[in-house]
């Protein structure tokens, strides 16, 4: 793998969970959905395969929730939503990239053109 | 409706199987995970609506899924440092191996282990007490390895009949592990105290039903995530099938559960509480419970209703007892246990391995390898003296490790007594020493304790003695003999008849094949009715029966002798061997009166064992002679008059017949109130008689004292004329030995016909005789019409004069009786006869054993001959003479 493969690797991975815990905060969605939405990012690289444990994972911490609904198409639908401590969570981490962001943004314009 | 190829089912579980390895070492849980990637890949197969779906199908949306990438699923988590692939396999493999060890192995050794060795049973209680538990249990191992299988294989082909097994494989295995949960922390010590490897394994067994219970629980929940795809939620036919089986534990021991409460209301003190819960159990009860409950055992079934709602401790096996004779007429060590499976420990067949009634006065329950190995009775019938003597020969064998006691009620022919007993001892005849009762019991129970050779001869009621042998050594035998001298029954003058003495009661086995042998001489002529019997005149000129009876045998009429005798003969006299030389006895026949009695009341008895007789019993009594009062008092549970006093005519002896033919017979029923009535029935008459028809009364029940005191306080009160219907003791007449009211009808070999006979006799059409015996001197003997007879005259002549002296209640001769017994080696309710090992022993008790040379013995056919020589000369001088007698 080359640098610019591996730094992308490392990029997924911090920033995966980040991008589950935003595509919830603005409120319940069907897990498939969710799924689908997640994988459309372009940059992410991500399959639905990779995505079903890490949403697991993010249950098994506390940091969203899931339920269960009877579907009259078939098996039963499952919904997430983020926990309080989730939104949290996400509140603190959007805050932090942010000024990551920011900062990275800042450096690159310095050493650019001005 | 999709329908799935099976490569393409094949590919998908593939896939998660690959998938599930990976996921095990994240945090995710991977149960949610697969099931998840499940419901996405049935959701792209929707979305693509496909109506087969193939491998190829599979393979496409796979590849678009992807497996998880551990790196990335875990994002910031850090990957924990163990192998991955392993740690996943060996949870799984763990879990599987846990559900089938604790689902489906442990109850099913458990059970096969308990119904081969039945060790619960003997240490707890009885788990499986019948084969509807039997299924019940095997039940939970086989649902949990359909369930099991079925979520390896995922067949969803039958999800309600799956969840109907869960549920059942719970309700079971939570019933059972409410049964136990008692003993649950003696398993636990037990598991904690494992010495060796299978002592360990044998204390899982009662942590099975829960272990079982533990493993169905996390079988349903495979159930629901691998089958019905609901993770959670309920599961289709899991209620009905827990409440079916629940209901059908609870309806399999309904039998043990309303046993047991009418066991605990039979056991009440009250009178009528007692009889309801008799009544309960005649109708209700389960027979192989009462059964199991009267041995001395820990095993009686459990069932839940019982533990949860009657905390009252189980009735002590000795009322059980009681109580399964009143409520089936049976005796329990007759009848052979029930056997489950193959459990033959505690309960092995009907015999005892421990005989506690050893040294003491109760024959009680068939004892583990004992047995009547040879049997023969030798005799010698002297019809001119209306006398016979008989040598009963017993060997008994034990098989059993260790030394038994054999014990038998005897019944003698009516009159009887028994003059001699003998012990061989290391091969020889060793002669008893007779004394007083007590005398001889001491000394039998103090040899028997230091483990000695001793017989014991005591009476145990009317004409019943009492036999006990000991040691009969293991896998040795031992041999004795008794000695009976009897009066013959005369039916007329012309014959008189020998009843062979039988056994009522007895510890120790008979063979079926068993044959006794018999062989009776006598100068007259003989006949015998039993198909095994030869009848024949000897080359002596003397006549014979000889063969071979079975013991069923002895006590019909095949055990009945009729010979042939000189109507001339009024007298017989002998030499007392006893007394001063010059002692004669002089017996006479006398006719005696054949009027019937006043009055007469009936007691029937309504046991079951009475059922099959009653029918020739009710045809019997259109018998009875028209013109005298009679009454019918039905010994049931309550004593009821069945016919009021009255006179006695055809229609209301067909109408009491009827009555009688439509008794329902039941249980075992106390027949002392029924003769208490009979008794106060007949108070106020003269000549009154109590005919007493009832079958064997091996349980004593009620109190016999009152009845007692009715007949000794008014000894010119009515008789008590006894008739039984088929071989048994008979506790009630055993406490009635000193009662001379006591009768025993004619003996013909069957109730039936011995109340025929008395009938008879009453009618008119029977003759009745009495037999008087007395000191005489040579100037007494008469000149014409008398026999010389054998010294068995002289005994018999002691035991009237012994019996008069008990029956007369003056204590003050009570040593006389006794001196007289012992004199004439006579077993009496007075005195007794035992053989002790050694000269010590019998030094020690203050006995003396007989002269051999003096005790009777079966004469040699010499001496018969010469006694039917006498015989002739006595016949040709009376013919000389041409005097008739008139009797």
């Amino acid at each position: 793998m080359d640098f610019f493969d591996n730094w992308t690797v490392q990029m997924r991975k911090g920033l995966l969970e980040l991008c589950v815990l935003n595509a919830l905060e603005g409120g319940e969605r069907y897990g498939y959905d969710l799924v689908k939405l997640l994988t459309d990012i372009p940059g992410l690289g991500i399959t639905e395969g990779t995505l079903y444990p890490l949403l697991s994972r993010l249950r098994v911490q506390g940091l969203i929730t899931a339920r269960l609904e009877e579907s009259p198409e078939g098996p039963a639908r499952k919904y997430y939503s983020l926990t309080p401590e989730g939104k949290r969570i996400v509140r603190l981490m959007n805050t932090h990239l942010d000024l990551l962001a920011r900062g990275s943004r800042s450096l690159r314009q310095k050493g650019g053109t001005s | 409706m999709t329908e799935w190829t099976p490569s393409a089912i094949e590919a998908r579980d593939r896939y998660l199987e690959k998938a599930r390895i990976r996921v095990a070492s994240t945090g995710a849980d991977p149960a949610e995970v697969m099931e998840d990637l499940r419901q996405h890949i049935d959701r792209e197969i929707e979305q693509l609506r496909l109506t087969v779906v193939t491998s190829e199908d599979i393979r496409r949306i796979l590849s678009r899924i992807g497996l998880p990438d551990i790196e990335i699923a875990n994002g910031s988590e850090r990957s924990p440092v163990s192998t991955l692939r392993g740690r996943g396999r060996f949870r799984r493999g763990l879990s599987n191996v846990s559900l089938v060890l604790f689902g489906l192995v442990l109850p099913a050794v458990a059970l096969g282990f308990e119904l081969v060795t039945g060790f619960c049973r003997d240490a707890f209680f009885d788990p499986i007490p019948s084969w509807g538990h039997i299924v019940l249990v095997a039940m939970v191992p086989l649902a949990n390895l359909v369930i099991w299988w079925a979520t390896r294989r995922r067949w969803d082909a039958q999800p309600w009949a799956l969840g109907a097994a869960s549920g059942a494989s719970l309700a079971i295995s939570l019933y059972y592990a409410a049964l136990f949960l008692p003993i649950l922390p003696i398993a636990f010590l037990g598991l904690a105290a494992v010495i060796y490897f299978g002592l360990g394994l044998l204390a899982l067994l009662p942590m099975a039903p829960l272990l079982a219970f533990i493993s169905g629980l996390f079988l349903r929940r495979r159930l629901q995530r691998e089958i019905l795809k609901k993770a959670g939620s309920r599961v289709p036919g899991s209620r009905w099938g827990f409440v079916a089986a629940l209901l059908a534990a609870l309806v399999v021991s309904a039998p043990d559960y309303v046993t047991k409460l009418g066991l605990s209301i039979a056991a009440s003190e009250s009178p009528q509480q007692s009889l309801r819960g008799i009544q309960l159990l005649r109708a209700m009860g389960n027979r192989d419970f009462l059964l199991r409950a009267c041995y001395r055992s820990m095993g009686g079934p459990a069932d839940l209703v019982t533990t949860l709602f009657f905390s009252k401790a189980g009735t002590s096996p000795d009322k059980v007892r009681t109580i399964f004779y009143r409520v089936t007429g049976e005796q329990f060590e007759t009848i052979p246990p029930p056997r489950i499976g193959l459990r033959g420990r505690g309960l092995a067949g009907m015999d005892f391995d421990f005989d506690r009634e050893q040294g003491g006065e109760t024959v009680a329950g068939r004892l583990k390898g004992l047995s009547l190995a040879e049997s023969r009775l030798d005799g010698v019938v002297d019809p001119d003296a209306v006398a016979a003597y008989v040598e009963w020969t017993m060997v008994f064998r034990n098989d059993h490790g260790a030394q038994r006691e054999a014990r038998a009620q005897i019944l003698l022919p009516e009159g009887a007594v028994v003059s001699r007993v003998t012990l061989w001892i290391n091969g020889e005849p060793r002669e008893a020493a007779f004394g007083g009762r007590g005398t001889v019991r001491q000394a039998y129970e103090r040899v028997v304790k230091q483990r000695r050779d001793p017989v014991l001869v005591t009476t145990c009621g009317p004409d019943r003695v009492l036999l006990q042998c000991f040691p009969v050594p293991p896998n040795g035998e031992m041999k004795v003999r008794i000695g009976i001298t009897a009066p013959l029954q005369l039916e007329n003058l012309d014959s008189g008849l020998f009843a062979l003495p039988r056994l009522l009661e007895r510890n120790f086995k008979i063979a079926e094949e068993h044959r006794h042998a018999v062989w009776i001489e006598s100068p007259r002529p003989l006949a015998a009715p039993g198909e095994g019997i030869i009848t024949e005149r000897t080359g002596e000129g003397l006549h014979a029966v000889r063969g071979r009876l079975q013991d069923r045998e002895l006590a019909g009429p095949a055990g009945i002798i009729r010979a042939d005798r000189s109507r001339d003969i009024a007298y017989a006299w002998t030499g007392d061997p006893f007394g001063k030389p010059g002692d004669l006895v002089l017996q006479s026949v006398e006719t005696a009166t054949s009027a019937p009695p006043s009055g007469v009341v009936f007691v029937v008895d309504g046991s079951a064992e009475m059922a099959r007789h009653l029918p020739k019993i009710a045809a019997t009594l259109q018998g009875f002679p028209s013109g005298v009062e009679f009454a019918i008092v039905l010994a049931s549970d309550k004593a009821t008059d069945l016919v009021s006093l009255q006179q006695a005519t055809p229609e209301n002896l067909g109408r009491a017949g009827g009555l009688v033919r439509h008794i329902r017979c039941k249980g075992g029923m106390d027949n002392v109130a029924a003769l208490l009535r009979a008794w106060d029935l007949l108070a106020a008459t003269e000549r009154g008689a109590i005919v007493w028809i009832h079958g064997p009364l091996p349980v004593p029940l009620g109190s016999v004292e009152e009845l007692r005191q009715h007949f000794r306080r008014r000894p010119h009160g009515p008789i008590l004329v006894d008739v039984q219907a088929g071989p048994g003791p008979n506790r009630v007449l055993e406490k009635l030995e000193d009662v001379s009211a006591v009768r025993r009808a004619p003996y013909r070999g069957g109730a039936e016909a011995d109340l025929a006979a008395l009938l008879l006799r009453w009618n008119g059409k029977g003759e009745s005789f009495v037999l008087r015996r007395a000191k005489a001197t040579q100037a007494d003997i008469p000149s014409a019409h008398a026999a010389k007879g054998t010294d068995h005259l002289a005994r018999l002549r002691a035991l009237d004069e012994i019996l008069s002296i008990l029956r007369s209640g003056d204590k003050g001769r009570l040593d006389e009786a006794k001196e007289l017994a012992v004199k004439y080696q006579l077993v009496t309710p007075i005195s007794g006869a035992v053989v002790l090992e050694t000269a010590q022993q019998y030094k020690d008790a203050g006995l003396n054993p007989a002269d051999p040379r003096a005790v009777p013995v079966v004469p040699e056919p010499s001496t018969l001959i010469l006694l039917a020589g006498g015989l002739l000369a006595a016949r040709l001088l009376t013919r000389r003479r041409g005097r008739h007698p008139r009797v």
